[in-house]
């Protein structure tokens, strides 16, 4: 990684932080909920057992449902700062999973 | 339901809906279009009126001379040859060729179906526009391209989702909203009964066209970040679990499978006759040919069989495969988003349906706007939000009047055919452009919205008339020989004559409503004071 994408994604993860802690419950309409959503997928891919091609296209087939739900989510939960952990726990949980483990195909 | 909870919901939904309302609109509008892509094909390309001859010249020898001619030093890597059909009278073919040093070049032969002569080009830049600005709004290459386009509109299919479901949870009463329609009350009443009711009965389709359209839409950026993901990043090894091992070129010459001998190949399920076959590796021992079948009547896009390109042999029937679940709910989708699966009676079904969904898009913005102008909701002056409303008219009247404006350019057109795609676009920007533009500095709402309706009418009345004129066809021979182009002119004739009587009976002005008349006169015209 060059410096110049470091300093990037270093200003993008503390806009995102800042954005989450003014507006919770609005970044995680709009970008959390995006995040886990491929997170959780992408995860969903290495864990569920079966043939890779059969599964991504269910997989594929669920992504609109599961961010529409995400989304949903965000607005039907009482505390705003509940959803937005939840949120931020499936992503990093998501992610452990997809480092830790390899697709089989 | 708690109110608190009940009043996010509501606020989910208003915000959705007027952050990305306009959005939805211009591509449920676009899609509207869309889904006559080939119907209108034969209206933008003479070409396309051509009788289909039931003798046909052997096309073999020809294929394969040109490919020989425009191949030179370079190896085919994919032909994809068309048989005469109903949208494409003509036999077509299209190459794809790489040189040595890496460099894809593609060339594109038409041959007419009774000599086998060649056929000039037209470009298809009418049809492509209105095809891919509902696909992928023609996302620029410098912004990321057309997968970066194709999200944005996935976008749009995921906050037409949201609003569905929260509009659901936020009609409390909604059996009687099914049938409640106060057309004698105020205009934010007609207004809100209007869009819920649109909303009600519509409910299904939208569901499904939201939920197809996001598939396609997000799916062509997120699905290969998921996969990619999966892989940490080894996109190789991602495309060999999505495609399997592909059998590389032997370097063998081998003589190719006639085409000839393929076009009375029928389906052994559907007994069709083939469209199209994609040849792969052409001129090697290891090419391949995938046969493909048009499958009006099932749901499924295609049959496909894959037979070996140098003996014939069968190497997979698609079918069987299709019958895997998850490749059936896959090849689902497409058709179900553009109706290609019921003929032009469903198309006129889903046009009817789309347009209730532009309606129930721009109803509840004016819904929101109305309640902001008449309460203290909102927290701007009435003249933003007069401004906002004289915007969203102008959106709103400016895609249909740009369709039109473009369908024009089609047959006045002078220019070079390399250019022609570039002039649409610019051409039609424009026309949105200067229509927004005429909304906004216009200060009697009514009247604006009246014009404009006036000038769609008649720029569809004129469509037919120019087609005859550019063209030389008679629109009563092409409707007993059942030519798709003019059933296009009746449909634009008919569209117009209801668009006009429609004007007509738009009023003027606004009425004033007895219980706000202080708010209805500084409505009309408060800009202009």
């Amino acid at each position: 990684m060059t410096a110049i994408q470091i300093g990037f994604a270093a200003g993008a993860a503390i806009a995102l932080g800042l954005c989450s802690w003014k507006k919770p419950r609005l970044s995680s309409v709009i970008v959390w909920s995006l995040i886990a959503t491929v997170l959780l997928t992408s995860a969903a891919l290495i864990v569920i057992p079966g043939k890779f091609s059969t599964k991504a296209i269910w997989l594929s087939l669920s992504v609109p449902i599961t961010w529409a739900t995400f989304q949903y989510w965000c607005y039907w939960a009482d505390s705003q700062w509940k959803v937005l952990w939840s949120l931020v726990m499936i992503s990093f949980a998501s992610a452990g999973v997809l480092l830790s483990s390899q697709v089989k195909v | 339901m708690k109110k608190s909870r009940y009043l996010r919901i509501y606020d989910l939904h208003s915000w959705s809906g007027i952050t990305l309302g306009l959005f939805v609109y211009v591509v449920s509008f676009t899609g509207c279009l869309a889904l006559f892509d080939n119907e209108l094909k034969s209206w933008e390309d003479p070409a396309k009126r051509l009788e289909i001859s039931e003798t046909t010249p052997d096309m073999m020898p020809r294929l394969q001379a040109w490919i020989d001619q425009n191949s030179q030093g370079q190896i085919v890597e994919l032909v994809n040859f068309s048989y005469p059909h109903i949208n494409t009278p003509y036999f077509q073919a299209l190459m794809s060729a790489k040189s040595d040093d890496g460099k894809r070049t593609q060339h594109k032969i038409r041959w007419d179906s009774e000599h086998g002569r060649e056929l000039t080009f037209k470009s298809e830049a009418l049809t492509e526009w209105i095809l891919d600005f509902h696909r992928d709004l023609m996302w620029p290459s410098q912004l990321g391209g057309r997968t970066v386009g194709r999200a944005i509109v996935g976008v749009a299919g995921v906050i037409l989702m949201l609003s569905i479901i929260t509009g659901i949870i936020t009609h409390t009463k909604i059996i009687r909203e099914f049938f409640t329609l106060r057309v004698k009350r105020s205009v934010h009443l007609k207004w809100q009964d209007l869009h819920k009711i649109l909303g009600l009965w519509a409910l299904p389709f939208y569901t499904m066209i939201s939920f197809t359209g996001a598939f396609l839409g997000i799916i062509a950026i997120l699905a290969p970040l998921a996969a990619v993901l999966a892989f940490k990043g080894d996109t190789e090894a991602l495309v060999l679990a999505v495609n399997g091992v592909d059998v590389e070129r032997s370097g063998v010459q081998a003589k190719m499978l006639s085409v000839d001998e393929i076009k009375e190949l029928r389906h052994t399920t559907s007994n069709l006759l083939p469209e199209n076959i994609i040849i792969n590796k052409w001129g090697d021992q290891t090419a391949t040919y995938a046969v493909r079948y048009p499958s009006l009547d099932t749901l499924t896009r295609r049959d496909t069989v894959t037979l070996d390109g140098v003996t014939g042999e069968l190497k997979n029937n698609e079918r069987t495969r299709s019958e895997r679940a998850a490749d059936r709910a896959n090849s689902l989708i497409t058709p179900l988003h553009y109706g290609t699966y019921g003929g032009i009676w469903l198309k006129a079904l889903y046009v009817v349906l789309g347009l209730f969904l532009c309606v129930v898009t721009a109803t509840g913005l004016m819904v929101w706007i109305e309640r902001r102008l008449k309460s203290n909701k909102g927290h701007r002056s009435p003249e933003f939000y007069l401004r906002l409303g004289r915007f969203s008219n102008g959106v709103i009247m400016g895609f249909p009047l740009a369709s039109i404006a473009i369908f024009y350019l089609d047959k006045l057109y002078l220019g070079a055919e390399s250019s022609r795609l570039f002039y649409t676009g610019i051409s039609y920007f424009a026309v949105v452009f200067l229509t927004i533009l005429f909304a906004m500095l216009r200060t009697r709402d009514y009247r604006t919205t009246r014009i404009l309706l006036f000038l769609c009418s008649f720029g569809l009345l004129g469509l037919p008339i120019v087609n005859a004129v550019m063209t030389s066809s008679d629109l009563l021979h092409g409707l007993a020989s059942k030519q798709t182009w003019a059933w296009a002119d009746v449909s634009f004739a008919a569209s117009g004559l209801i668009l006009l009587v429609i004007s007509f009976y738009l009023p003027k002005e606004r009425s004033v409503e007895p219980r706000n008349k202080n708010f209805a006169a500084s409505a009309v015209d408060p800009l202009a004071q």
